[in-house]
């Protein structure tokens, strides 16, 4: 099932399906334990039990599409991300609705603001982000998937920031490649290296 | 901020939802996070933590809150903080508009590196825990309330308190419970420890009860392995390393005793290694080392081994450092057998190897007398290596060796000497990019060697492949070519070998992955064609398939397809067709 989005093509967001003998399963599986647990003298209540959004995979790839109901992806050769990308994000273990917000770091590494420029315990400014609203109260989601398309990006290493709600529920950092390499050899035939792009024009 | 913690000992943990995983040793929590350590309390939304490395991160709206704060009501806020050790080092981390650090900076690498690993690949593991409350000391042995044992992915009882992991041993005497395993070599097993620390002696033993014919495995039936190392003391002073197995199994044992004492001008060490096996003699052998350890060019060392019975040897040796750059050993040994046969030897042994920025040198020389047959045997050979040569951007490598090899060897009353001098030079590319999208992948290779400077052996090895992809599609043409020449008097003799390999190959990596090859032999013409597969299907199941169908003959040579099951990394259950088995098959495997 997917939810109509108001977001440009290239964005967007859907929810698994409403589950069915897994459910059956489940609930099976949770009278069972229930069981047990009055038989240990643990109250069922107290049990662990996920209450909290997690994320469950983040990827960035060339492309995403949504393909009847289901993200088809387009990866980047030998997975070197390179500018502009795609960010597919998937969300487990939502209630209700919110926002999720996808934040961008520039770091040192990036090279875009010197070390010396920042205030102290700076380590670098926001640069980019994806917000997006999701969900209708009183529902639950077993998982939810993001992507949406990012450019402008110059070669470097960035951090990046995954928000429910404004709160921070994860972050690691990207390392954005060189989109294009020209190679200008003195030989009449260039050389092909696995990791980079040529062009025949020059 | 400079946190003042008081003493810490442990990390409590209180929350909705933990999650540990016993094989990777890492815990994922979610929802109302409460950590509680010495004077500071920790608020949070999500929590990684890594037991291994006893590092972690919190997410959320994380509050930092010590007893002098919470009195004064304080409260401060970030959105992540790393934490390390016990008591624990804090980073703490805030993302806004721009994103800032504080607390202890060198944590930063934590930060830039601490791994985060989801519920989700924790559940992979054969054993996992999920709770509500943890305390982890700092012998990372982690208590847990109202637990969930899952074992293969399905729960368990539900138990009250549990000791999820037990953590480093504690330092003491004592004998624990370690693991059930089940493993190829072992069978099914029950393992404990026996640690042993007591004045006289310091050591650890592993005890293993294994069961084997009830699996169906070859070698013993049952039995129980003890094995282990410990060092006995006398007034406090290491006395004597001792190292053993026993294996009721096979009834075999090995017993090494190893006594070593440093003074200022040498060092000794003794030792006793006593072996044995059912219906074989027992096997001895007491072997002595003297190093003299306080001269600056040279280390020599004598050392002289017995086996009480049959034969003894001594042998002299050192390294000589008379430069950085250049490793020089020199040794001398003589051997002595008494066993079915004598044998008496004398071995003189050198090598030299340098290292430079141009090249590379080695070489060694060995001169072995026979005394009982009056002998004399000699080898020697020095090899030169050009470091590898780089053009158009390092993308064709030129790598160059010569060699020289001499030896004389007795044969009858005669000694037969053979001098073979020789040179190798191999020429790779990582590929070259011609129109239409094909890539060129040539390699050379070229040795030439003076057979006992009278016979010249000249290979000559050349492969070309030409692949061109599509997207997922990737089709390959390989010619490879190995000729051998050969001088003889006035005549050159050759033979060269030559074959094709056709390949068609899709390959999605998440989904699926077909490889189609077509050999063709030393005639060009078409040999065998074989394909192998493998298909990713729902539920975690994969179709693999192999084929091998030989063209000349007109027959599948095999055929094997089936459907492969991988249950919680650790068994792999397989069903399909074999027609080298000529039958139907399902397959328990372990990992």
């Amino acid at each position: 099932m997917i939810f109509a989005t108001k977001a440009p093509r290239h964005q967007g967001f859907f929810y698994n399906k409403p589950l069915g003998v897994p459910l059956c399963l489940c609930a099976l599986v949770a009278v069972l334990l229930s069981l047990s647990a009055a038989g240990c003298g643990v109250k069922t209540e107290y049990l662990p039990q996920v209450s909290y959004p997690y994320v469950a995979e983040i990827d960035f790839v060339k492309e995403v599409k949504n393909v009847d109901g289901k993200a088809k992806k387009k990866r980047f050769k030998d997975d070197r991300v390179t500018a502009p990308f795609y960010f597919l994000l998937k969300v487990k273990e939502i209630e209700n609705s919110g926002t999720i917000a996808v934040r961008f770091y520039e770091t040192v590494e990036t090279g875009q603001v010197s070390d010396a420029a920042k205030p102290e315990g700076v380590m670098g400014r926001q640069v980019q982000e994806r917000v997006f609203q999701f969900g209708q109260p009183g529902k639950y989601y077993e998982y939810i998937i993001f992507f949406d398309r990012v450019e402008g990006f110059s070669p470097g290493k960035y951090r990046y920031g995954v928000f429910y709600n404004e709160k921070l529920i994860y972050e690691n950092y990207l390392d954005v490649n060189p989109s294009k390499e020209i190679f200008q050899f003195h030989t009449p035939l260039p050389v092909y290296r696995p990791n980079a792009c040529y062009s025949f024009n020059k | 901020m400079a946190l003042s913690l008081g003493a810490a000992d442990s990390l409590d943990f209180k929350g909705d939802y933990f999650l540990f995983s016993d094989d990777k040793n890492y815990i994922f929590g979610g929802g109302n996070i409460l950590l509680k350590t010495g004077k500071l309390s920790v608020k949070a939304d999500v929590l990684y933590m890594n037991v291994t490395e006893f590092t972690g991160v919190l997410y959320g709206a994380v509050r930092v809150t010590t007893d002098e704060d919470k009195k004064e009501k304080k409260e401060e806020q970030y959105d992540a903080v790393f934490f390390k050790g016990l008591p624990p080092q804090w980073l703490m981390v805030s993302y806004g508009k721009e994103m800032s650090a504080k607390g202890e900076q060198t944590l930063k690498s934590l930060y830039l590196n601490f791994e985060k690993k989801t519920p989700e690949a924790l559940k992979d593991s054969a054993l996992y825990f999920e709770f509500r409350e943890f305390r982890i000391d700092k012998n990372k042995k982690i208590r847990a309330k109202i637990v969930i044992p899952y074992m293969m992915g399905l729960p368990t009882v539900p138990l009250k308190k549990f000791t999820v992991n037990r953590g480093e041993w504690a330092e003491k005497t004592m004998l624990a419970f370690n693991n059930i395993n089940y493993s190829g070599l072992d069978g099914l097993s029950l393992a404990f420890l026996l640690r042993m620390r007591q004045k006289w002696i310091k050591g650890d033993y592993d005890i293993k009860l294994y069961e084997r014919q009830l699996l169906k495995l070859d070698g013993a039936k049952r039995g129980v392995l003890f094995s282990g190392k410990s060092m006995l003391f006398i007034n406090k002073k290491e006395f004597l390393d001792t190292t053993t197995l026993l294996n009721s199994g096979d009834r075999s044992f090995n017993l090494r005793l190893n006594l070593r004492k440093d003074f200022k001008i040498f060092s000794y060490a003794l030792s006793q290694n006593i072996s044995g096996r059912e219906n074989q003699p027992t096997f001895l052998e007491l072997s002595s080392d003297v190093t003299i350890t306080k001269l600056k060019i040279m280390m020599p060392t004598f050392n002289f081994t017995h086996d009480l019975k049959r034969s003894y040897s001594y042998r002299m040796s050192t390294p000589l450092t008379l430069w950085k750059k250049l490793n020089l050993n020199v040794s001398w040994q003589r051997k002595i057998l008494k066993e079915n046969y004598r044998a008496d030897t004398s071995d003189f042994a050198t090598s030299l190897n340098f290292n430079s920025s141009l090249f590379m040198l080695s070489s060694n020389y060995n001169f072995s007398r026979n005394l009982v047959e009056a002998t004399t045997r000699k080898n020697f050979a020095v090899n030169l290596n050009l470091k590898p040569l780089l053009f158009l951007e390092d993308n064709v490598s030129i790598n160059l060796s010569t060699f020289y090899m001499f030896s004389a060897l007795p044969l009858g009353n005669q000694v037969q000497e053979r001098t073979s001098p020789g040179v190798n030079v191999r020429i790779d590319s990582v590929g070259i990019a011609i129109p239409l999208g094909f890539e060129l992948l040539p390699s050379f290779t070229f040795n030439h060697l003076w057979d006992d400077l009278q016979e010249n052996f000249t290979d000559f090895n050349y492969a070309f492949a030409l692949q061109k992809r599509i997207g997922v599609f990737k089709g390959s043409v390989a010619y490879t070519l190995a000729s051998r020449y050969r001088a003889k008097n006035f005549w050159i003799e050759g033979n060269n070998r030559q074959n094709i390999n056709l390949d068609f190959e899709l390959k999605n990596e998440a989904d699926y992955s077909l490889l189609l090859r077509f050999y063709f032999n030393n005639s060009l013409a078409l040999e065998n064609i074989s394909f192998t597969g493998k298909v990713n299907l729902p539920f975690d199941l994969s179709l693999s398939s192999f084929l091998l169908y030989y063209s000349m003959e007109e027959k599948f040579q095999t055929v094997e397809v089936f459907i492969e099951k991988v249950f919680k990394n650790k068994i792999r259950l397989q069903g399909g067709y074999s027609l080298a088995l000529k039958r139907f098959f399902v397959k328990f495997l372990t990992m």
